[in-house]
């Protein structure tokens, strides 16, 4: 019924009070290097150049291996300072308009913060996973809207009430390829 | 082939994994010669169609004189949609709102309008699993 782990990868967890989800350890040689603070961007419109370092020192990759040889990986994008965990084929519905892309439109990920799979995990605080380590691509599908509602403004003590028509803005991400590079 | 047991799959439809089909299919603009409501729908007939079309060649357009009715643009989609539809009526609109309209139907999934649950919708299984109790290291075990 479950999966269950060899002993010998088997790593020890963490049991955290709140998360249903207790495992949070990397193992040493995964956890990554001191990272410089390059200019991140934003999930990149087709024609995106890559982001220029500011340090000189070189950003160190850990060895990837383990992930290499895993079949499934998820990875944890940031688009506009929000997570999304994501696998390949997910929909992914982001609360605003995209202004630079059509549906149909190819995006490349350069943001992420984690991949990982069932035993391991490379995680990088400031999201600096390079596109030389992992590619994530994903095509426009729909822009849509939210159903209209009617939102009133109104404030205590106060007997008049404004109506504002509200109909939210969509953008539909089909993530088209999470891939390993190395 | 005795004794071979395989689990048998329904192909997940996942447009844009390997290609992406636009999901509009067709576009159906109806208008009327006469009434005063198809003036906009009238003028983008005759002036926009044309450059229109040939942005989206894999679109069918239609168009329909209705006498005495409303100018619609109705919209048919791929998939789950197939037998729905969308149609905008755009009477008493002019040429820019009618291209504005048109664009919003061939730029459309064809779904209803729906506020998503989650952001993120998959078909594929947790990665890391679901958390089981016995699989928790013994120094992590939770202690009564």
């Amino acid at each position: 019924m479950f999966r269950t782990t060899i002993s010998k990868v088997l790593r020890p967890c963490l049991v955290q009070t709140t998360p249903v989800r207790a495992f949070s350890y990397t193992p040493t040689f995964l956890q990554a290097a001191a990272t410089t603070p390059a200019t991140s961007t934003q999930p990149a419109k087709p024609q995106e150049t890559q982001p220029t370092t500011t340090k000189t020192e070189a950003k160190v990759i850990p060895n990837l291996l383990p992930l290499k040889y895993e079949q499934d990986l998820y990875a944890t994008l940031s688009i506009h300072n929000r997570p999304y965990l994501i696998t390949e084929g997910d929909e992914v519905t982001l609360p605003f308009r995209l202004k630079h892309g059509e549906i149909g439109d190819v995006l490349n990920f350069t943001n992420i913060t984690t991949v990982g799979s069932r035993n391991y995990t490379y995680h990088v605080e400031s999201g600096e996973i390079s596109p030389e380590v992992l590619s994530v691509k994903g095509v426009v599908i729909d822009k849509t809207k939210k159903p209209m509602y009617v939102k009133e403004v109104t404030k205590r003590r106060n007997r008049h009430v404004k109506h504002h028509k509200v109909k939210h803005d969509l953008t539909v991400l089909r993530i088209s390829e999470l891939k390993l590079k190395i | 082939m005795t004794g071979i047991s395989f689990i048998q799959q329904v192909s997940k439809s996942r447009n844009g994994v390997g290609a992406f089909i636009r999901p509009c299919k067709k576009v159906t603009l109806t208008f009327c010669n006469f009434g005063g409501s198809s003036k906009g729908m009238r003028d983008f007939l005759r002036l926009r169609l044309a450059k229109f079309t040939k942005e989206y060649p894999e679109i069918q357009f239609q168009v329909l004189q209705k006498p005495g009715f409303h100018p619609v643009l109705k919209g048919e989609y791929i998939g789950s949609e197939a037998n729905v539809g969308k149609q905008i009526c755009v009477k008493n609109w002019n040429i820019d709102v009618v291209e504005n309209k048109l664009k919003l139907l061939v730029n459309s999934s064809g779904k209803q309008l729906k506020k998503p649950k989650q952001n993120v919708k998959s078909l594929n299984e947790s990665v890391r699993g679901i958390w089981s109790p016995f699989h928790v290291d013994p120094a992590h075990r939770y202690k009564i």
